[in-house]
């Protein structure tokens, strides 16, 4: 019963990622709010592949992929912010011209 | 067949690892050239995989490769080729050049892996590469629409890229192999679980694919960017959400098969009706057709929708592999030919296109070729593809969704044939006129007449190609 636990906290880090890409305005502070979902969803992996003793070890595998799809991921968005900075001077989100939710 | 897909990762991936390097460096303007040849060799390898027509198992279980995964990455090759030939002129001004180019050939690659793969580790390294390479497309040209559009692509790329680990954890939770296998059917206490690890899987492709209630960040990236990265997102990247719902979530439905009929059928409608409707009040062309491709996703719904049912099957492939032959020509086609408008200094809206089918005639009958063979008109490739293939697979059992696709066909004539409309049926403004060695032309020739060609004569011939 101790994954259920994992996949409660897992639920609730994706509540609050949601919660916070959702209402938040600011580029970096977006991203950070997607790599919790993202995190979460690492979570739930990794807790759900610990049910089979076969299968932990593959899906460990993945999730080690998957840390590398996120950490490029935060590099272009990171990479973005940037461009936006200098363009823009500002991080805002709804600076953008046309940029609607 | 290991050295062919060896051959594609030396080609592809070294010439898109070497090109910056080179031109960065060497201050030279090689890059487009060097991808033209890489996408023609790519294009000839991957001929040679389709017409051997191997099935089989690579890289010991890492991928698989049969006829319809084959064809699909014939045709993104062949809108690889194409938009690497546009972008000779397009893109020659642009300081970030050697970067696009070098992405082309990196996000093609991956391309490959996707529609190939069959393991969850293999998805999620070939979607990392696909993806940021994608990201980074978009905001290429370092201006403030790309700046715009590549921000909302990426937040919403990593959202979609969180959902595919959430359905990949659930999915495999429940399989237990790492290996996308056929599941045939499920205990009961497993069965929500896959169910909600579909759904996650269905969120995260629907959202490269287009997807209402998941495509916020369409609009403004297929209308907002630059024409000609739009071309090959929407062209060829946007074939990884096929080939992974043809991979990954295929071999699930035995296992959930009135659920995803359900699913799929209630996203197409929506999907299809949005995207059809929104794009009737459009006065941008370039955001016109971004709506279009809302619509063409629903389509593709069907199909997809259409694949649980055993009689059904067959018909439903056939009509993914050809409506994508007529969705990459058409799509690559159209917006090349609105970066050709763009770069003579046509303004993109339905007024500022007014006329334009006068003063450059060729340009205009190939762009409303394409517009017809995306409308359905017979006989082009779009007729079959759309109405005998995806709407008659689902005509004996689902009757009704086969007419809500009916309708929104009628819908998007609405939209497609005003363009038509003022493309050629109003006063020519005073515009340089098209010229013809200009490879934006060259590419709309090839889509249109390739349109033409197998909409006369080789549906059916493809068509049992892929059965």
């Amino acid at each position: 019963m101790e994954v259920f636990y994992y996949l409660v906290v897992s639920a609730v880090l994706f509540a609050l990622g949601v919660y916070g890409l959702l209402a938040r305005r600011n580029i970096i502070r977006m991203l950070l709010s997607a790599e919790i979902i993202f995190n979460s969803a690492l979570l739930a992996f990794l807790s759900l592949a610990s049910l089979d003793a076969t299968y932990v070890a593959e899906g460990g595998s993945v999730v080690i992929l998957a840390i590398s799809l996120s950490a490029a991921e935060v590099g272009v968005i990171v990479s973005i912010a940037l461009m936006m900075f200098r363009m823009k001077r500002t991080l805002d989100v709804y600076e953008l011209k046309k940029f609607k939710g | 067949m290991e050295w062919i897909i060896w051959a594609l990762i030396v080609v592809l991936g070294g010439l898109g690892l070497v090109l910056p390097t080179i031109d960065y460096i060497k201050e030279t303007k090689v890059s487009p050239y060097l991808t033209l040849l890489g996408t023609a060799t790519a294009l000839v390898l991957v001929l040679l995989l389709t017409f051997s027509r191997r099935s089989g198992i690579l890289f010991d279980g890492a991928l698989r490769i049969d006829t319809i995964s084959s064809y699909l990455a014939l045709i993104a090759t062949l809108g690889a080729f194409l938009v690497s030939l546009a972008s000779v002129t397009q893109a020659k001004d642009w300081s970030t050049a050697p970067s696009l180019y070098s992405l082309l050939l990196l996000a093609l690659l991956g391309v490959y892996f996707i529609l190939f793969v069959n393991d969850a580790t293999v998805l999620v390294a070939a979607w990392a590469l696909v993806a940021v390479a994608s990201y980074v497309l978009v905001g290429v040209k370092k201006d403030e629409a790309s700046l715009e559009a590549t921000t909302k692509y990426a937040i919403m790329g990593v959202a979609s890229s969180s959902l595919l680990i959430f359905g990949l954890a659930f999915v495999l939770g429940v399989t237990k192999v790492t290996q996308l296998v056929p599941l045939t059917g499920v205990p009961d206490t497993y069965k929500l679980t896959l169910i909600l690890g579909v759904m996650a899987l269905i969120a995260a492709f629907g959202f490269k694919l287009g997807v209402v209630p998941f495509h916020g960040w369409l609009p403004d990236v297929y209308g907002g960017a630059h024409p000609l990265v739009v071309s090959y997102v929407s062209g060829v990247i946007k074939l990884i959400s096929i080939g992974a719902f043809l991979r990954v979530l295929m071999p699930l439905i035995p296992a959930i098969a009135s659920e995803w009929f359900l699913i799929l059928a209630i996203l197409s409608v929506i999907t299809m009706f949005y995207g059809n409707l929104a794009a009737l009040v459009q006065r941008n062309v370039q955001r016109m057709m971004a709506y279009s491709s809302i619509g063409h996703a629903g389509y593709f719904l069907i199909a997809f929708a259409a694949l649980s049912f055993n009689e059904a099957r067959t018909l439903a492939l056939q009509g993914i592999g050809l409506h994508v032959t007529t969705y990459v020509l058409a799509k690559v086609g159209i917006f090349v030919g609105l970066a050709y408008f763009a770069r003579k200094g046509v303004e993109l809206t339905l007024d500022g296109m007014s006329g334009i089918g006068r003063k450059m005639p060729l340009t205009g009958t190939f762009f409303s070729l394409l517009l017809l063979s995306l409308m359905g008109m017979p006989p082009l490739i779009g007729f079959w593809s759309k109405f005998l293939y995806i709407f008659y697979s689902v005509v004996n059992v689902a009757p009704w969704l086969a007419f809500l696709g009916i309708v929104n066909s009628g819908i998007s004539v609405g939209y497609y044939a005003i363009v038509i409309r003022y493309l050629f049926f109003a006063e020519p403004p005073e515009l340089s006129i098209e010229e013809g060695n200009d490879p934006e032309l060259i590419v709309l020739a090839i889509t249109a007449t390739l349109g033409v060609i197998i909409g006369i004569g080789f549906v059916g011939a493809i068509a049992s190609f892929l059965s």
